[in-house]
Parts: C-alpha cells; sequence; structure tokens
C-alpha cells in the first residue's frame, strides 16, 4: 500500500476528466465572478451551462476508463456514469430555472453557480464512491453546498431559518453516520469497499459491531432521503428554500443519496440482510404512509410536494426492500435471488429518473409562478384559473401531477408498477398491497391541483407574467415523462444494463 | 389471428380532437371545435363500422384482428404489449360507443351552444371516447385498467364542469373516492393474476394479454375466486352495484349529455363489458358468479325502489340507471353474458334517449329538474314527447321494442338457472320499472304545468341538432332488439350467435360445472314467461298512469300508506347517504370541532369536510402535521428517538 | 499498576468536568468545564499510543473549536441562562444517555479482543505519507469542501448594500 508508484498516471486523469471539469469549472465560474466586471446576470449561468455540457460531451465521447481509480477510492463504470448524466441534466435545468427568475425577485447571487457545481460534484463523486472516506467527503461537498443553496436568499426569513434546520440536522446526522463509519472501521480493518466486502466474506468482522455500525450510516443516508422518521427537516427546507433550490434537492440529492443507499446495500446484504430488513420493511411503510397522510392536508404546494417526496421515499425504499428480500428467503427464493436484484436495482435506477423528470418539471412551473415578492405565491390556491392564463404551464404541471399520482401513461406509473412487480415477485404481497394503497391516497391530493388550475375562477392576485425559458424547458420534461411512460422499455433496458455491473 | 392497422385509428382519432380542442382551447370558434369534435368521433365510428364489416366476412371461429403498437413492459418474463384488438365482443362495445357517442356529440351542439366553457367540454369529451375505446379494444387486461382509469378521469373533470357549483365539486370528490375503492380491488385482482400465472409462461408471451389469459385460465382456477371477487369489487365501483353505488346518482350534477354519454350508456358499464370480457375467469368460481348474480338482482330492485318517489328527473334515471346496470350484473351472474351485453347494447339506446330527452325538457324549462313543477309538455315539445315515450315503452319492455327483448332473455335466463328467487326479484323490479317510469312521464307531459309563467312563457322545442339524435336513438330502441330476437319466436337470435365464439367456453363452463338444470329448449315455459313479462310490464305502466294522472287522490294515499314512514323511507333513499353521515361525518366533524378546531386551519377542513371516508385520513394528517411544528430542537428529539429504537432494535437482534 | 491509575486519572479528568457542563448555570463556566474534557480526551488518546488523534485533538478542539466557542458566549453578553433551566429535561436526556451506554458496553463486550502486543510506534510519519500517496485525493479533495464552505459563509455574512454600480467593486473586496 505505501510504494509511491502510482499506476498509469494518464488513465487516472482520463477517468477523473468529469470530476476535474466540474471541479475546476466551478473555481472558473468564481473568478470569473470575482474578476471581470462587465458581467450580464445571466453571463455566469451561460458559463455554467458550457460546464455541464463538456461533461456530458466528454464522457459521452472519450471512452473513459472503467474500474477503480485512485487507489480504489472511486469505482467507475456504467452505475457512476449513468448518476453523473442524471445530476449534469438536473444541473442544467436547475441553472436555468434559476436564471429565468433572478431579474425578477430580486435576489440575484452569482455565489449560486459555483455552489451548484460544487454540489453536484459531491453527488458525483458520491454516487463513485468505493470507500466510506470518499463517501463522507462527497456527502459533506453535496450537503455544504445545498445548505448554503437552501438558505442563501439574503433578508427572506423562511430562507434563512431553511438553511439554518438543513445544517443543523444535516450536522447531527452526519455525526451519527460518522460513529457508523467508525464502527465499521474498527470491524472491517479499512474503509475500502473491497476491504469491507472481504471482511465480511471471511467472516472476519463481528457482527455487533457491523449490524451498529451500518445501523448509523443508514440513519445518514435516510436524513439525505427524507426517510421516517428522519424526515422532520423536509418540508420546513423544501418550504422555505427558492423554488428552484428545492427542486434540485428533491431531485439530485434523493438520487445521490439511493445511489450510495443501493451501493451499500449490495455491498453489506449477503450479511446483514437479516438486520436490515425488518427495519427497512416497517421503515419503508411509514415513509410513504405519514407522507402520503399529511400531504393530504397541506395548502401549500411546496409543503404538499416536500410530503410527497417522502411518500416517494417509501416507494423507492420498498425496491431496496425487495431487494434485501431474497437473501432471507429459503433455496426456491435463492434461485431466483439475482433476477430480482438486477430488476429492483433497474426498478429503481428508473424509479429515480422518473421521479426526477416530474419533480423538476413541477418545481420548474412552480418556480416561475412564485417569484412575486410579497406575496405567499406558493399557495394551492393561486392556481386558480391557470389553464385560461397560461395553458402550457398548466398543462405542464397537470402532467406532472399526474405522473406523480402514478396515473398511466405517465412515466410515474411505470416507475411504481417496475418498483411493485419486483415487490410482488419478490413474495412480499402485503407490502405491495400497501403500497397500491398509499399511491391511490396520494391521487387525490395531486389530482386537487389539476381541479384548483382548470376548474376554479381565476383569483385576484394571481400572477399574470411569464417566464418562457423556464416554461419551455418544463414542457419538455413534460413530453419526456409521457414518452417514457408510453415507451419505457429501452430505457428500463438501458437500467437494467447499468445495474448489472454492479451488481455481482 | 390477422392485423388490422384501423384499429389504433378508431382510438387515437378522438385523442386527436381532444389535442386540438384542449391546446386551441378559445382560439377555435364554437363552430370549428364542436365541427373537430364530431368529426372525431364521427371517423372513429366509420372505421369501427369498417373493422367490423371485416369481422363479419370471417370464419365465426377466426373472428378476431389485432394491431400491436410495440412493447410497453417487458421485466424478465413478464410481457405487456401496447395493442388494440377486435372480437364480436369489442366490436359490439365500439359500435355503441363511437354510435351512442356520436349521436351526443350532434346533441351537445346545441345543447351546450351557450356555455363558456364549449371547447373545454369537447375537449374532455373526446378525452373520454379515447379512453373507453382504449377500454374496449385494448388487447391485455393492463391496457383495459389504463382506459378504466381514463374514463374515471374524465368522468371526474365532467362531473365538476361547471366548477363554481359546490354541490358539483363535492360529487366529482364522491364519484372519486367511490372509484378509488373499487380501482383498489382491480388492481390488487391484476397482481393477483400475475403472480400466480407467472411462474407458469413461457418467456415472451403476454401474461395480461386476454387470449393468452383464456389459453391458461385453469392454471388459476385455485385463486379464481379471490381474484374474481376483487375484480367484481373493482366493477362494482365502475359500474354502480351495491355498495359502491352511492356516486352515480350525485354524478348527475354534470351536464345532462354526459350523465346520458358517461353515467348511463358507456362508462357505467364497464364493469360489465370487463365480467363479459373475462368470462372464462368467472366462470372458474362458482362462488363468485353467485355473488356477482346475487349483488345484481339486489341492486336492480333496490334501485328500482328509490326511483320510485325522487322528484328530480335526472334522479329517476339515475337510480334507473343503476337497476338496469344490476340487471346486466345479473345476466352475468347466471352465465349469460351475451344477454348481458345484448342488455347493455339496448339500454345504451333508450337510456341515452331518456336522458337525452330529459335534458330537452331541462333546457326547455329553463334549468328546472324538479318533476312537481312541470307537466303539460307533451304539446309543447312534441318531438321530444314522441321519443320519450317510445324510449319508457322500451325500458318497460313492451314488445316488440328494444328493453323487451334483452330483458326478457334475462328473466328466461334467471329462471332457466333454476334460481327462482333471482328471476322473482328481476321480475318484481321490471314491474317497478315500468311503474316509475310512466310516472316519469305523466309527471312531465301530461296534466296542467306547474310551473311559474315566467318558465312557461320560455318553454319551446329544442333545436334540430338536439331533436335529431333523439328520433335517431327512438328508431333505435324500437328496432335495436330485434337483432337477438330469439328462436322460440322464430327469429334468427342472430346477436347470440355473433357472440357466440367469445362467450363459447364461459357459458359451456357454467354449464359443466352442472349448476344449470337444461331445461331443454323448453319453448313453452319461454312463451310463458315473455307473455306473463309483457303483461306485467303494461300492468305496471298502466298503474303507474291511474296513480298519478287519472287519479292524483290516490297517489296521495298512497304517500300517506303506512302512515308514510314507506313513503318517507324511499324518498330519503333508504338514509343511506344519512346513515354514512351519521356514522362517520359527523362524529368526526365533532371532533375536529372540540379537538382540532384551535390548530388546525378551520377552513381547510371545511373545505375537505365534505368526503366521509376521506375523513379519516385527512384527521389523521390533520394531527400529524402538528407534529411539524417548526422547532428544531423537537425536530432533533424526533431523531434521536428514532436513532435510539433504531439501534436497540439492530443491537438486540444481532 | 502506574498504568491504570493514570488512565484512572484521565478518565477523572473527562468525566468530571463533563457533569460540571452539563449542570452548570453559568454558559463561561460550562465552557471550560468542557476545555478539561477534551484535553482528558487526548490524554486518553495519547495514553493508547495514539499520538497523532491526541495532537489533532488539542489543535483543533482545544485550540479553535474550544475557543470559538467561548469567544461567541463572550460576545453574545448571556454568559448566565435565565429561568427555565431545563431540568425537565434532564430524565429524557439521562435516558438517553444511559441507552446509547448500554448500547455500547454491549456491542464492545461482545468482541474478544486480543490486546496488542507490539509496543505503540509514532504513527506521524506515516500518516503523512498515506496521505500524501495512497490518500491523495481525499486529501486535496477537502479543499473544495472547505472552499465551497468558505463561499457560503461569504454569501451568508456578507452585509447587505444597496445595489448599484458604485459598489460593486466593494463587493469583490468582500468576495473571495
Amino acid at each position: 500500500m505505501n510504494d509511491l508508484a502510482i499506476p498509469d498516471f494518464g488513465r487516472e486523469i482520463a477517468a477523473l476528466l468529469p470530476f476535474l471539469i466540474v471541479a475546476g469549472g466551478g473555481l472558473l465560474v468564481m473568478v470569473t465572478d470575482a474578476l471581470v466586471k462587465t458581467l450580464r446576470k445571466d453571463h455566469l449561468s451561460y458559463l455554467v451551462l458550457l460546464v455541464l455540457l463538456s461533461v456530458i460531451v466528454v464522457q459521452t465521447t472519450s471512452g473513459t476508463p472503467e474500474g477503480p481509480v485512485l487507489n480504489g477510492l472511486l469505482l467507475l463504470g456504467n452505475f457512476s456514469r449513468f448518476f453523473t448524466y442524471l445530476f449534469v441534466v438536473i444541473g442544467v435545468l436547475t441553472t436555468i430555472f434559476a436564471t429565468g427568475i433572478f431579474d425578477r425577485d430580486g435576489n440575484y447571487r452569482p455565489e449560486f453557480y459555483p455552489l451548484l457545481l460544487f454540489a453536484i460534484l459531491g453527488m458525483m463523486v458520491l454516487a463513485a464512491a468505493n470507500d466510506l472516506l470518499t463517501v463522507y467527503l462527497g456527502l459533506e461537498t453535496m450537503s455544504l453546498a445545498t445548505y448554503v443553496l437552501a438558505g442563501g436568499v439574503r433578508g427572506n426569513a423562511p430562507s434563512s431559518e431553511a438553511g439554518f434546520k438543513y445544517l443543523m440536522l444535516g450536522g447531527f446526522s452526519s455525526a451519527f453516520f460518522l460513529m457508523g463509519v467508525a464502527f465499521v472501521y474498527g470491524a472491517c480493518g479499512g474503509t475500502g469497499f473491497d476491504q469491507i466486502a472481504a471482511a465480511l466474506h471471511s467472516g472476519s468482522a463481528p457482527m455487533p459491531f457491523l449490524t451498529l455500525g451500518t445501523g448509523l450510516m443508514l440513519v445518514g443516508f435516510g436524513f439525505k432521503v427524507a426517510m421516517v422518521p428522519f424526515h422532520m427537516w423536509t418540508p420546513d427546507v423544501y418550504d422555505g428554500a427558492p423554488a428552484y433550490v428545492t427542486g434540485f434537492m428533491a431531485t439530485a440529492i434523493k438520487a445521490a443519496g439511493f445511489a450510495i443507499l443501493l451501493r451499500f446495500v449490495l455491498l453489506t446484504e449477503p450479511m446483514l440482510a437479516f438486520a436490515w430488513y425488518p427495519v427497512l420493511t416497517v421503515l419503508a411503510v411509514l415513509t410513504m404512509s405519514l407522507g402520503n397522510i399529511v400531504a393530504l392536508v397541506q395548502g401549500n404546494i411546496k409543503r404538499m410536494l416536500a410530503w410527497s417526496s417522502i411518500a416517494h421515499a417509501g416507494y423507492l425504499l420498498l425496491g431496496i426492500v425487495a431487494i434485501l428480500a431474497p437473501a432471507l428467503g429459503g433455496p426456491e427464493m435463492m434461485a431466483r435471488a439475482k433476477g430480482i436484484v438486477e430488476e429492483g436495482g433497474a426498478a429503481l435506477l428508473f424509479y429515480l429518473v422518473g421521479y426526477a423528470l416530474m419533480n423538476l418539471a413541477a418545481f420548474g412551473i412552480i418556480n416561475v409562478m412564485g417569484t412575486e415578492p410579497g406575496v405567499d405565491g406558493d399557495q394551492i390556491s393561486r392556481y386558480a384559473g391557470l389553464s385560461r392564463r397560461q395553458p402550457v404551464a398548466a398543462a405542464t404541471l397537470a402532467v406532472a401531477m399526474l405522473s406523480l399520482a402514478g396515473i398511466p401513461p405517465m412515466v410515474g406509473f411505470m416507475a411504481k408498477f417496475y418498483i411493485f412487480s419486483v415487490v410482488v415477485k419478490a413474495g412480499l404481497i402485503p407490502l405491495a398491497i400497501i403500497g397500491v394503497i398509499n399511491s391511490l391516497i396520494s391521487v387525490y391530493y395531486y389530482l386537487r391541483v389539476i381541479v384548483v388550475m382548470y376548474m376554479h375562477d381565476t383569483a385576484e392576485d394571481s400572477y399574470q407574467g411569464t417566464e418562457w425559458v423556464s416554461v419551455a424547458a418544463a414542457g419538455l420534461l413534460a413530453f419526456l415523462i409521457i414518452y417514457l411512460g408510453v415507451m419505457p422499455e429501452a430505457f428500463h433496458r438501458g437500467a437494467e444494463i447499468v445495474f448489472r455491473q454492479i451488481s455481482f | 389471428m390477422q392485423s388490422e392497422i384501423l384499429l389504433r385509428w378508431i382510438v387515437l382519432v378522438p385523442l386527436l380532437g381532444a389535442v386540438v380542442n384542449g391546446l386551441l382551447n378559445r382560439r377555435l370558434a364554437k363552430r370549428v371545435s364542436g365541427f373537430i369534435a364530431c368529426a372525431a368521433i364521427g371517423v372513429s365510428f366509420g372505421l369501427s363500422v369498417v373493422v367490423f364489416l371485416r369481422l363479419t366476412g370471417m370464419d365465426a371461429e377466426a373472428r378476431v384482428v389485432n394491431d400491436i403498437l410495440g412493447t410497453w413492459l417487458q421485466i424478465g418474463g413478464f410481457h405487456v404489449d401496447i395493442g388494440f384488438a377486435m372480437d364480436p365482443l369489442s366490436a359490439v362495445m365500439a359500435l355503441v360507443v363511437t354510435g351512442v357517442g356520436f349521436l351526443i356529440h350532434i346533441y351537445s351542439l346545441g345543447y351546450m351552444a351557450h356555455d363558456d366553457g364549449f371547447q373545454r367540454y369537447f375537449a374532455y369529451l373526446n378525452l373520454f371516447v379515447f379512453a373507453m375505446m382504449t377500454l374496449v379494444l385494448g388487447e391485455n387486461l393492463v391496457m383495459l385498467f389504463v382506459g378504466w382509469e381514463g374514463v374515471g378521469l374524465c368522468s371526474y373533470l365532467l362531473i365538476g364542469f361547471w366548477f363554481n357549483d359546490q354541490a358539483n365539486a363535492s360529487a366529482g370528490k364522491k364519484a372519486f373516492i367511490v372509484n378509488r375503492i373499487g380501482d383498489f380491488g382491480f388492481l390488487i385482482g391484476l397482481f393477483l393474476i400475475g403472480a400466480n400465472l407467472l411462474p407458469h409462461l413461457a418467456p415472451g408471451e403476454g401474461v395480461f394479454s386476454f387470449a393468452i389469459l383464456q389459453h391458461h385460465a385453469h392454471l388459476l382456477a385455485p385463486a379464481a375466486t379471490g381474484i374474481c371477487l376483487l375484480l367484481f369489487l373493482g366493477a362494482t365501483g365502475k359500474s354502480a352495484q351495491i355498495p359502491l353505488y352511492i356516486w352515480l346518482p350525485d354524478a348527475m350534477a354534470g351536464p345532462t349529455p354526459v350523465s346520458a354519454l358517461i353515467h348511463a350508456a358507456t362508462m357505467v358499464t364497464a364493469g360489465v363489458y370487463m365480467i363479459a370480457r373475462l368470462n372464462f375467469l368467472f366462470v372458474l368460481s362458482p362462488t363468485a358468479m353467485a355473488v356477482v348474480a346475487a349483488v345484481g338482482a339486489v341492486t336492480a330492485i333496490f334501485a328500482a325502489t328509490i326511483a320510485l318517489t325522487q322528484n328530480d328527473i335526472k334522479k329517476v334515471l339515475a337510480y334507473s340507471t343503476v337497476s338496469q346496470l344490476g340487471y346486466m350484473m345479473l345476466a352475468c351472474g347466471v352465465g349469460a353474458f351475451t344477454v348481458g351485453i345484448f342488455h347493455l347494447m339496448t339500454h345504451a339506446f333508450f337510456k341515452a334517449l331518456l336522458f337525452l330527452g330529459s335534458g330537452s325538457v331541462i333546457h326547455a324549462m329553463s334549468n328546472e329538474q324538479d318533476m312537481r313543477v312541470m307537466g303539460g309538455l307533451r304539446s309543447k315539445l312534441p318531438v321530444t314527447y314522441a321519443t320519450f315515450m317510445t324510449a319508457t315503452l322500451a325500458i318497460a319492455g313492451v314488445f316488440p321494442l328494444a328493453g323487451f327483448f334483452s330483458k326478457d332473455e334475462i328473466l328466461w335466463k334467471a329462471w332457466e338457472s333454476g334460481n327462482t328467487v333471482l328471476w322473482a326479484i328481476g321480475f318484481l323490479a321490471a314491474g317497478l320499472t315500468a311503474f316509475y317510469m310512466m310516472r316519469l312521464v305523466v309527471l312531465t307531459f301530461f296534466g296542467e304545468n306547474r310551473a311559474s309563467s315566467e318558465v312557461r312563457s320560455h318553454i319551446h322545442e329544442s333545436p334540430a341538432t338536439m331533436t335529431g339524435p333523439l328520433v335517431i336513438l327512438a328508431v333505435l330502441s324500437v328496432v335495436g332488439g330485434w337483432i337477438g330476437w330469439p328462436h322460440f319466436m322464430g327469429g334468427g337470435a342472430w346477436f347470440e350467435n355473433w357472440l357466440a365464439p367469445v362467450f363459447a367456453v364461459g357459458e359451456h363452463g357454467v354449464a359443466a360445472h352442472g349448476a344449470v338444470a337444461h331445461h331443454a329448449a323448453d319453448s313453452t315455459m319461454e312463451w310463458t314467461l315473455a307473455v306473463v313479462s309483457v303483461l306485467w310490464a303494461v300492468l305496471g305502466l298502466i298503474l303507474g298512469w291511474f296513480v298519478y294522472y287519472r287519479r292524483a287522490a290516490i297517489a296521495d294515499s298512497f304517500r300517506k300508506a303506512g302512515g308514510g314512514f314507506v313513503y318517507r323511507v324511499l324518498l330519503n333513499k333508504y338514509y343511506v347517504d344519512e346513515a354514512y353521515d351519521a356514522a362517520f361525518i359527523r362524529p368526526g366533524y365533532r371532533f375536529s370541532r372540540q379537538v382540532l378546531w384551535k390548530s388546525v386551519d378551520a377552513g381547510l377542513i371545511d373545505g375537505l369536510l365534505v368526503n366521509g371516508s376521506a375523513l379519516v385520513v385527512y384527521l389523521l394528517g390533520s394531527v400529524l402535521r402538528l407534529f411539524q411544528n417548526g422547532m428544531i430542537r423537537f425536530y432533533a428529539w424526533t431523531f434521536t428517538i428514532g436513532v435510539a429504537v433504531f439501534v436497540l432494535y439492530l443491537s438486540f437482534s444481532s | 499498576m502506574t498504568g491504570d491509575l493514570i488512565f484512572i486519572l484521565l478518565a477523572l479528568l473527562t468525566l468530571v468536568p463533563a457533569v460540571w457542563v452539563v449542570m452548570s448555570r453559568n454558559l463561561v463556566h460550562a465552557g471550560f468545564g468542557l476545555l478539561f474534557t477534551l484535553f482528558g480526551a487526548a490524554g486518553l488518546y495519547a495514553y493508547m499510543g495514539a499520538d497523532f488523534i491526541a495532537v489533532a485533538q488539542l489543535m483543533v478542539y482545544i485550540g479553535g473549536v474550544l475557543v470559538l466557542v467561548l469567544f461567541t458566549v463572550m460576545m453574545t453578553h448571556v454568559p448566565r441562562s435565565h429561568g427555565n433551566h431545563g431540568y425537565d429535561r434532564y430524565v429524557p436526556a439521562s435516558v438517553f444517555a444511559l441507552l446509547t451506554f448500554g448500547v455500547l458496553y454491549k456491542t464492545i463486550t461482545s468482541v474478544n479482543w486480543s490486546a496488542s502486543t507490539s509496543p505503540a510506534e509514532p504513527t506521524i510519519a506515516r500518516i503523512g505519507a498515506q496521505i500524501m500517496t495512497d490518500f491523495i485525493f481525499p486529501f486535496e479533495y477537502v479543499s473544495l469542501v472547505l472552499l465551497a464552505a468558505m463561499i457560503g459563509a461569504a454569501l451568508l455574512t456578507r452585509e447587505e448594500r444597496p445595489a448599484g454600480p458604485a459598489n460593486a467593486a466593494k463587493d469583490t473586496e468582500v468576495a473571495p
């Protein structure tokens, strides 16, 4: 371990190129802002888009090396690449949404752009992490940047409150996470995933340490994906943060959290399924039920979507439970285990993408709608009659809501369908039934938004303007939502291929 | 199995119409918008006829064409196509839906002419036909479910169409919640089919495809009762059967043509269609069949008695619809799927006609729906009166109108199944039907007009766009039943032969179960029953005539009979709504006022309280949200307790 | 024997001030109590041969964090907390603390630990070498994390100025 020879420097650099571009891009944006005095407000956003697009170009065109790099600290492959694409696309949309309203809400802040890039960098590191150390670093980069993004609207009390709460509770969860890491390190004698896997296989690691350690780490992940009972921050932070940041948090952070959770579950599954399975089953049910039930009584669309995001975390956890289930079953189950794990993983990836599409579409519209200074723009009642004032925006939001509700032929239906069918296949029919009941309850509050938009008369103080670029971007997402709902096959097969590489 | 590319256009053309109308909305002139909508349905109907004619040219056993657009889902061995198929059963449904739908579109041109939301209305109406055709022509159960959800959504949108009306919004909600309960049963049934069938299928076989399902139905036999009952729960929601019928009468809050199209002629028959479509599955479970028959029969009589006393013209027709749907279920339950579908078709004709006629009446009466202030409209609305009277005779089952053939067949099949109680219930309900329909006609069209002079001065016959469809439907209500002219009367029973290939397995299955004591071609009995039931219907009509026209006093004494108790119970729909109210809504309301009033936004609760079954969930949510108090220290405590429980569990599980 | 005595003294040095921290009504006193506790912990690390951690503990916690805490307490002028001292929260807090202790105790004693026989070596050089070789990526990467934190701190604490071209230059002076 201690020899100073670095194996194939060129390969490592090539492999890390996407990461370097994002990191360098963040610095570049920051320096440009500081040094160039003649910038118009939207110039920085073009730079950010350029950086993000070049990540896509580089990752697509250059055959990036696969496998472990940097002494096994990162593991590159289809899985990390898949999530890089996802984060970058979310970043592009967030940039568009944010830039679109900076003129209007009077809260232009150039620091937004580098922080966004750093957050994306953290997520990319997280999805590629192959060592607890990199997991922690990725987690903290992502978190620190989003604390500030959420709380960074100066002179806006809800935003400051949101940032502060997120910071405090986030620090709290990090402490538990680190303690878990310490236990796992103590048990396995190393922080690398390979070392942990080896220790688990040889059976040399003391079990109580492992269960406790991984349990505490799960607390950290659970906080990030808004799992009950670590969800309390979600509604307040989603509500207080500006809508474009909320959209980013709801989609990218959730995806990053589930990416690492998925890796971690697969890593420890053979040994620890017996301890995790019951816990996660109960938490999945609690998470989706609580999310849906409380979402029913929300009058503020951002809070409603916050609770809905908790509920969706519950559906996603169902997928994780389904992956864990075969490890517990008898020999008959073990024979089907590989298939279930693969399908479960693919279903989760598909769900994360679908969820990102529909939530971004929704928050894109909410962002446009809620930016009139001095008005509580996020009350659902303010959307009354939107279908007549802004038919495209209303249709987009309607598609997003239908998709979130899981009504065919939107992508949300397919995503739930994949997850539930894996759950059924894993023999967990009661869980599938609870999931179905939950999604039926949820239809109610999503459709309420549509009813208000299409069937109520325009409210007095409704916002009359619009922001065409954001609406067009959200409209494109709505198109994708329908497209992926009708033609999910090719994409789902892609997700299976992506997942197969990680799941051996 | 032949492929037929026209099928997709039958479904997609209405969608195109909906998209054009929905997106351009007010930018379209009303005339253009109406033309697009009607043309879309017209094309769809035309294509249906073309494909239908192709089917007739094929061998009876091979009468299926399909149109697979592509693979929708492919997970492991699990495979679902996006595709459409038309066999004799779906051909009948397609013709009824697009045909009657087309007439109702035309009618709506006149009825909605002065409405602000004209374009939006037609967009929804086209969207509905699209969803309904997906339901009918879907090649597999998942497609059927997609359509099923789609029609539910459109129904919800159209009930709430006049959105400024609080009653409409709450009726929409009621329909919504009740249908969720039904859908839940449907979905779980779907899951069970998948879970039971998947392990036995070869890869690439579409598990939910009807052809595959039918082929492998025997594999589902052990779980058939559970699956069928769950699917039937779905059907009771959509087809308004006991106990989920309560939404349909309230749904009449929507515009009248919508009531005609969705809540009478097409959507509500989806449950019957689904059961008929899956006949091979239902016959595997005699228990489920018995439940279907019993629920159908009880619903038929239950709703008919309520219809006796309603004063709102549309409410009478609504309960009448529930009752007639009960007949269809009864037919399916005794294994006579053909007859169920036959009645579905004739009912679509005369019930659509009745609703459109009542729309014409309401239109003339300046939106008055209470029959107590109508009367004497016969001379003022001659066309409406004549067509309405035809439909009344048809639904009552007078020979040789359409209703006679289908209703008589149902009663005969019930008799034939050996269960005389079912027959007796059906028979009794048939008499009641004739009676309340006559009451409706008398109160509306005969006697003195009881409206205010102001309203009276505005009474006029409807425009040709409205009366035209009425006349066509009246003709269909007369001749529509002739295609099922039964053997014992020397007819060809053409309808039965047409559907025979679809139900060969199903109806044979019932016979094989031995539950049926076959009265071998007992045409004497058949004759007797037919004559008796016609006489019974005529008796009902005459009685209605006497009670409500000749001797208004009798009606009064009828009302007072038994201290008025019976009448009041019926008038108040057996107090079912009140019972729900007392059992669920009132206590919850009191709880919220005394316990939650200060802490929870009262306006929000008020706005949502109307829902009985949503209430529990809602209150739970209101209580749970109190935990979201914004105090960071409290959040941290929750977090800590969560960790403690979590860690304790893990530490003791190892 | 001497070893045990040293351990017990260090443990007392950690625990007794810790109790003081919890019980004291004076925030400044509590801060100083924390100083001794952290010092005791550093001693325990050193006693176990973890020289690097001991030094880091001294430098980071005592030299950095604690000084910051004391400054904050003194500058915000709330040396003494008033009114309800939160004794009502002692019960749940004690329960949680005991629970944590119980779980940790059970977990740690459930493993058969073999005492290390080799004498403790200085670890600082090895850690340094590791950081510059195997763990060079985290080492470099942390600078980005800190940069993000700095940007955030600057954004949140920067004084609000009326917008205008005249102030644009000043803004960039303050920004990192």
